[in-house]
């Protein structure tokens, strides 16, 4: 019993659900009964492409890599998405089209960053600008809509929560069969140490490859989740979204040096990141300083949620092993 | 005599991929349409780098300091000191006496904060200057309510105007600040430490450095060369906006990379970085003669800077 204890609070999502939980109350005393059928469903459809997009992010962190072209991947998705929707094409041919694309995209940030061995945040960067480019080609200005039945079918779906339920559902479970499977255990031996990995018989290259793959297909979902709820098409819609996923990423235990992190702890990060926003709405009421509030509540976040996982896995760890510390 | 030879084919084997690169940009641009290469628009392609040639030194500083070092706060400090600056001295040249100065050491506190936070909690810099940067950016809403800042100082129009013969008056400056900086990074005894705590922080810790000073201070001269570039900025452009210099964080960590300094930090100088600006200035000025839509010029300047990212800085094998 209590080592399964011990084994819960070394989970590195462990400090990101006590901030998720603490937020949870916070709000409940700052304004009470906030948590109504209609929050969950507006927090779910504006923040669960973050949420998403966080768990898609934690995989090629885990594998020691970096991406900054999520926000590029996922405004090219939404303006494909609106502009075949705008054609008339069926939903379903829409949506294999969309995942082709950010499947796409995916081997090309793969291709330079695992092959072609470019350092990971310049890669993304380049391609980034690259993904979002084509999307504001395609659509220089913001227009377009969802076909009136699939958004009646988003906002009806199971009892009128919503379906970004059911997709944050899908990514959870992709999640938990990559963590599973044997490409789960060959990520996070390339995050912790790739020359290692590299001689113990792991092609590198290509578990690199596949965690940028992956990610993209996370993204895709995402997008698509979006870009339901928003009914529209934008080129820079998701512009501020990359840095923020890599935040809560941070704050979900993740280590940016790779290795150690789960998705789900991201998620919690990413949800504590939104919950943030309606607690400093209830505290700040001067609405020209809410930003800079917010800015400084992700700051100590970040070092809170950094200092406590360090404490927790070095206090915890195994024979006096240290886990969770950054490498010099 | 040997030695200096030696050293003399570093400093070419660094900076001669983006000579190269620059020119054949020039000659392309030249065939593409002529009269590209003449005085007046290279000498205007210069100004515009140089602002963010003020960017990428105190960049260059940061990503020597090693660690995986790299301040992603400069957008949002440049944004600041160019829309809060200048409206300080409510469009009076004496103004800038103490506003510069001000904003000069605002922003190296910003920094210093910076580098506390990763030296001293071992933080990942990127996220702790992301969320600087966010930081800085909820400032410069409360305090302007995102109105646009108008009243500028006539001096700092002047920097944009051709003074000696075609060259601008911001590029002389930036010129003689980029070979002092130089100088400072190259000979002084903190740029060699510097150098020294990039290469192993553990070994410059263990000869007696105070690696953790050392390092902050790098951090805090990013923070303040970019208050800096702000002003030039405005000076340049004219007028000031919210987030008008969101674009220069990644661009001048890609230019600083192109120019030859290794995000691994303990290698590198600061011209390096001025040639990477150059070099992006001019690819966005090509694609921009050529009449293209925004979202073209974009795709493809990233399509041509994964080019060169791919000839310039690719990681060594595995497999030895």
């Amino acid at each position: 019993m209590k080592s399964k204890l011990i084994n819960f609070i070394r989970w590195p999502a462990f400090v990101s659900l006590v901030l998720l939980v603490s937020l949870l109350i916070i709000n409940q005393i700052l304004s009470p009964g906030y948590l109504n059928k209609a929050y969950i469903t507006n927090f779910l459809g504006s923040n669960g492409p973050l949420i998403m997009s966080s768990i898609g992010l934690s995989i090629v962190l885990i594998s020691g890599g970096m991406d900054i072209s999520v926000d590029g991947i996922m405004s090219l998705i939404n303006v494909v998405y609106i502009t075949l929707s705008e054609s008339g094409m069926q939903t379903i041919l829409i949506l294999v089209i969309c995942i082709l694309v950010g499947l796409f995209c995916g081997i090309i940030n793969g291709l330079f960053v695992g092959y072609l061995r470019i350092t990971p945040i310049l890669t993304t960067f380049a391609t980034s600008s690259l993904f979002s480019g084509i999307a504001l080609w395609i659509m220089p200005s913001p227009r377009g809509s969802v076909p009136k039945g699939l958004l009646n079918w988003y906002y009806s779906w199971l009892g009128g929560f919503g379906a970004p339920i059911l997709f944050l559902l899908i990514i959870v479970i992709g999640w938990f069969i990559i963590r599973k499977s044997k490409l789960g255990i060959m990520l996070y031996a390339v995050g912790a140490n790739k020359e290692n990995s590299y001689l113990s018989g792991i092609n590198v290259y290509r578990v690199q490859f596949i965690s940028y793959v992956l990610a993209a297909l996370f993204y895709t979902i995402s997008a698509i989740s979006m870009t339901t709820y928003f009914s529209g098409g934008d080129a820079t819609v998701a512009s501020a979204l990359t840095m923020k996923a890599i935040t809560a990423c941070v704050i979900g235990g993740v280590l940016l040096s790779g290795g150690v992190g789960d998705g789900i702890g991201a998620a919690f990060g990413a949800t504590s990141l939104g919950l943030a926003i309606t607690t400093v709405l209830a505290i700040v009421k001067n609405a020209f300083f809410q930003d800079f509030a917010s800015g400084v509540l992700m700051l100590i976040a970040v070092i809170g949620c950094t200092l406590l996982n360090r404490y927790i896995a070095n206090k915890f760890s195994k024979k006096g092993v240290v886990i969770n510390a950054e490498k010099d | 005599m040997l030695r200096k030879i030696n050293k003399n084919n570093e400093i070419i084997r660094n900076f001669l991929p983006s000579i190269i690169i620059i020119v054949l940009m020039l000659l392309v641009g030249n065939i593409l349409t002529p009269g590209f290469t003449s005085a007046n628009n290279v000498f205007n392609i210069i100004c515009k780098a140089s602002v963010l040639t003020i960017v990428c030194i105190g960049q260059a500083f940061v990503m020597i300091s090693g660690n995986s070092g790299i301040d992603m706060s400069v957008g949002s400090i440049m944004s600041c000191a160019a829309l809060l600056g200048p409206s300080m001295t409510q469009g009076q040249n004496i103004g800038l006496l103490w506003s510069l100065p001000i904003f000069l050491i605002l922003g190296f506190l910003v920094g210093v904060i910076n580098g506390l936070c990763i030296q001293k909690f071992r933080l990942p810099a990127l996220v702790v200057t992301l969320c600087m940067g966010i930081v800085v950016d909820g400032l410069t809403i409360g305090f302007t309510h995102g109105k646009p800042s108008l009243k500028i100082p006539d001096l700092l129009l002047e920097l944009g105007i051709p003074y000696l013969g075609r060259m601008r008056l911001l590029t002389i400056i930036v010129i003689v600040l980029l070979f002092l900086m130089e100088l400072f990074l190259q000979k002084s005894k903190y740029g060699r430490q510097l150098f020294l705590c990039g290469s192993n922080q553990n070994v410059a810790r263990l000869s007696g450095l105070r690696v953790n000073v050392i390092v902050v201070i790098s951090y805090g001269i990013s923070a303040m060369m970019a208050a800096l570039a702000g002003f030039a900025l405005v000076g340049y452009v004219g007028s000031a906006q919210l987030f008008m210099a969101d674009e220069y964080t990644m661009l001048s960590v890609a230019s600083v990379v192109i120019g030859g300094t290794s995000l691994s930090g303990g290698k590198g100088g600061v011209i390096g970085g001025a040639l990477g600006a150059f070099v992006l200035f001019l690819l966005t000025s090509i694609l921009t003669v050529l009449g293209l839509p925004d979202g073209a010029r974009i795709g493809i300047e990233g399509l041509v800077l994964l080019l060169i990212l791919m000839a310039n800085s690719r990681e060594s094998k595995l497999r030895i």
